[in-house]
């Protein structure tokens, strides 16, 4: 049995075991989920924002706040010994006793609710608790990819007592976000407990641990109200300590290095570095989003994307804003304010009776909505381009996509390479193209950079440089699993690599794409 | 002839810039385009989850809970041409999830009590995958089940599972053998 017949029959096996029903349950699962989050909407998550976490964070970041309750405070309820606050979006508060068994688990916003769903944790010991809720915050999308931060607090009269429940829950959140491939990175807060901070954390639906955090920033001086800071991630907190030089060596303490700050800081030295190409004549952010906005004719968006960009010596502004279901994406000239470019997308059943879109740009409007371009107009727009004519190609694909957009997708053969074309079916733009290697792994032709004096059909394709590399090693294609065959433009000159494994071997090639010569070849044992 | 696994390269190439625009949809809550991104990505998403937790109600459970994240999700989804990467992503937390609940006992045996699974079932695609999911350790499997299923490249599956390149190419190469291996071992007691 070769390698293909194995992999093709587990291909089909698996397909054929995926149960049938499943996505009607992610539907009903959605559509249940949407109800509740109007729900939501309408309460606390008014003024839920999309994060822009960092990129370059590998850690969640841990906040972890100590707190020593005053004798006497929490005398009205004598059983309950330590309070447990998780705060991520959702923020969860628990009660334990002197066992650390969880007496009462509390919701303190609306999406905590949803992660405490379905669960009993009482009479739980506190780390099972603690485990189950951020084993549901991961299941419910929050933790994923290592870019959020979880606040926790203990609060206990004994100070030893709250150093042991503290390490106790870390390192079981620290097991928790290991099985999901995250690891956890630790800031140490330790503060007393008061009033001022109690009623910070629980009008705003914070954890304690934040809302002193909160507290001890605005001692510093930082220029924003406590309600805007609540708000806030834990990201956007860090990036505008770092901003306004603020040290904050003094309210906490990091476990092991700088990193969580430092990526932050990294973070925000990309954003100077972009800024310091700007020339100094440039409008303002603010000016160029006034002119997107004013030629869309729509106000009061949310921006999704709002930056300087300075590329192949254009200086311009990046803006992305969505209005009533619409997408607007626009280039602004920095220096004269002209708008470069525009990319308007909407969803065709809400912009046609959103507002907005009588105002949209009058290249959309000229083409009424219901009228399309035809297939045939379609496959000339895609031929011209690529410089063919019909019948120098072989169509593959030509299909109306007939999504919320209208998009034709044409693909073809021509030249030893696989075109794909997908054209706006209402105006005839091209959406996007490339154009791949038959066989081969997927070559997008810069032709801006393409200098060297030969043209495309002077190259051998990905099949004959597989063949030459074979030949040289003294194997058939059935002999060999290739693991690459890809055409790279190296200095000027176009060089197929080709990698394949044999036995214990592999085998990489490196092959003239003009004269068909091997420049390298290498054998490797891997085992 | 074709060699199936450039062929497979080339598909994964291709649909990927399509995904991307599925995902940008989704966003928009375009529950047509999470059905067809469902429709192409369902049986890697799900493959992969099986090669993890070695269960297949675990690995429906984690198909579904991929798919709701990804329409939750699909605003924060920045585009960097990787999207089966990034839904893949999800499906091995959320398997990994799964095998932490149950303390990682799972066993094969789990997989002989489920009808749907039976050796006697015509070919012998169950018995491969079978073989798979019982000779294969825990990293060879996950490397045999992305390249066969997902079609994504050996570099992609060596960032998925955070393992070098040459790891995931001798695990690969390992892993066929043994299974032909086995399978020529099968096929003499018949």
């Amino acid at each position: 049995m070769k390698n293909n017949d194995i992999e093709k029959a587990l291909s089909s096996a698996v397909t054929r075991l995926v149960p049938e029903d499943t996505f009607d349950k992610v539907t009903k699962s959605i559509a249940s989920a949407e109800g509740r989050s109007l729900y939501m909407e309408n309460t606390t998550r008014k003024n839920r924002r999309s994060h822009n976490w960092l990129k370059a964070a590998a850690a969640v970041i841990v906040i972890v706040t100590l707190a020593f309750i005053g004798a006497g405070y929490y005398n009205n309820n004598l059983s309950v010994d330590s309070i447990v606050d998780i705060d991520v979006n959702p923020s969860i508060e628990i009660k334990t006793n002197k066992k650390d068994v969880v007496l009462d688990v509390k919701a303190l916003n609306e999406e905590a609710l949803v992660i405490l769903d379905g669960m009993d944790l009482k009479k739980l010991d506190v780390n099972v608790a603690v485990n189950a809720i951020i084993g549901s915050m991961v299941r419910n999308g929050y933790l994923i990819d290592g870019k959020n931060g979880i606040l926790v607090s203990v609060r206990n009269e004994d100070e030893t007592k709250a150093h042991t429940l503290r390490n106790m829950i870390l390192s079981d959140i620290n097991d928790t976000l290991k099985q999901g491939g995250v690891s956890a990175s630790v800031i140490n807060q330790t503060v007393s407990s008061d009033k001022e901070t109690e009623e910070l954390a629980s009008k705003q639906g914070i954890s304690y641990g934040k809302a002193a955090f909160i507290l001890k920033l605005l001692d510093k001086g930082v220029e924003l109200s406590a309600e805007e800071l609540a708000k806030m991630s834990l990201r956007d907190i860090a990036a505008l300590i770092l901003k306004n030089d603020i040290t904050i060596k003094d309210i906490i303490d990091y476990d092991e290095d700088d990193s969580v700050l430092e990526n932050i800081k990294d973070d925000i030295d990309d954003k100077n570095e972009e800024n310091a190409h700007k020339p100094e004549n440039a409008i303002t952010l603010d000016e160029a989003k006034a002119i997107a906005l004013a030629d869309a004719g729509v106000s009061g968006v949310t921006f999704v994307e709002a930056k300087f960009e300075h590329d192949d010596g254009k200086n311009f502004y990046e803006l992305e804003f969505r209005k009533g279901g619409v997408k607007y994406e626009y280039e602004i000239d920095a220096i004269s304010g002209s708008i470069l470019e525009k990319d308007i997308e909407g969803k065709r059943e809400e912009s046609s009776s959103a507002p907005e879109v009588s105002e949209a740009p009058k290249e959309e409007s000229k083409v009424p909505e219901t009228k399309l371009i035809t297939l045939d107009e379609a496959k000339a727009i895609a031929l011209a381009d690529a410089k063919f004519s019909a019948d120098e190609v072989v169509f593959t694909k030509e299909r109306l996509f007939d999504g919320a957009r209208k998009i034709y997708d044409i693909e073809f053969t021509a030249g030893g390479k696989e075109w794909d074309y997908e054209i706006n079916a209402k105006n005839g733009q091209i959406m996007s193209f490339d154009s791949e290697l038959e066989d081969d792994d997927e070559v997008i032709f810069d032709t801006s950079k393409d200098n060297d004096n030969t043209s495309k059909a002077d190259r051998i394709s990905a099949s004959e440089a597989k063949k030459i590399a074979l030949d040289h090693a003294g194997f058939s294609e059935s002999d060999v699993i290739f693991a690459k065959v890809e055409l790279d433009n190296d200095d000027g000159r176009y060089v197929y690599e080709v990698e394949f494994i044999k036995g214990r071997f592999e085998y990489d090639y490196e092959i003239d794409a003009t004269s068909g010569n091997i420049i390298e070849h290498e054998k490797d044992d891997f085992d | 002839m074709d060699n199936i696994l450039t062929h497979d390269l080339h598909i994964s190439a291709q649909t990927s810039a399509r995904n991307e625009d599925l995902i940008d949809r989704i966003a928009f809550g375009d529950m047509d385009a999470l059905h067809e991104l469902y429709l192409q990505t369902s049986a890697s998403v799900y493959g992969f989850a099986l090669s993890i937790t070695k269960n297949t109600h675990d690995a429906e459970d984690v198909l579904q809970d991929t798919f709701i994240i990804v329409h939750r999700k699909a605003k924060d989804y920045s585009s960097s041409g990787k999207a089966l990467a990034w839904i893949l992503t999800i499906a091995k937390n959320l398997s990994l999830m799964k095998l932490r609940e149950k303390g990682r006992t799972t066993d094969i045996d789990e997989l002989s009590n489920d009808a749907r699974f039976s050796v006697s079932d015509g070919t012998d695609e169950m018995l491969i995958l079978r073989s798979a999911l019982s000779i294969l350790d825990e990293e060879e499997r996950n490397v045999v089940m992305l390249h066969s299923i997902t079609g994504l490249r050996f570099k992609e599956i060596s960032g998925l599972l955070e393992l070098p390149l040459g790891t995931v190419l001798s695990k690969y190469h390992r892993a066929i053998k043994k299974m032909r291996e086995f399978l020529k071992e099968k096929n003499n007691e018949k």
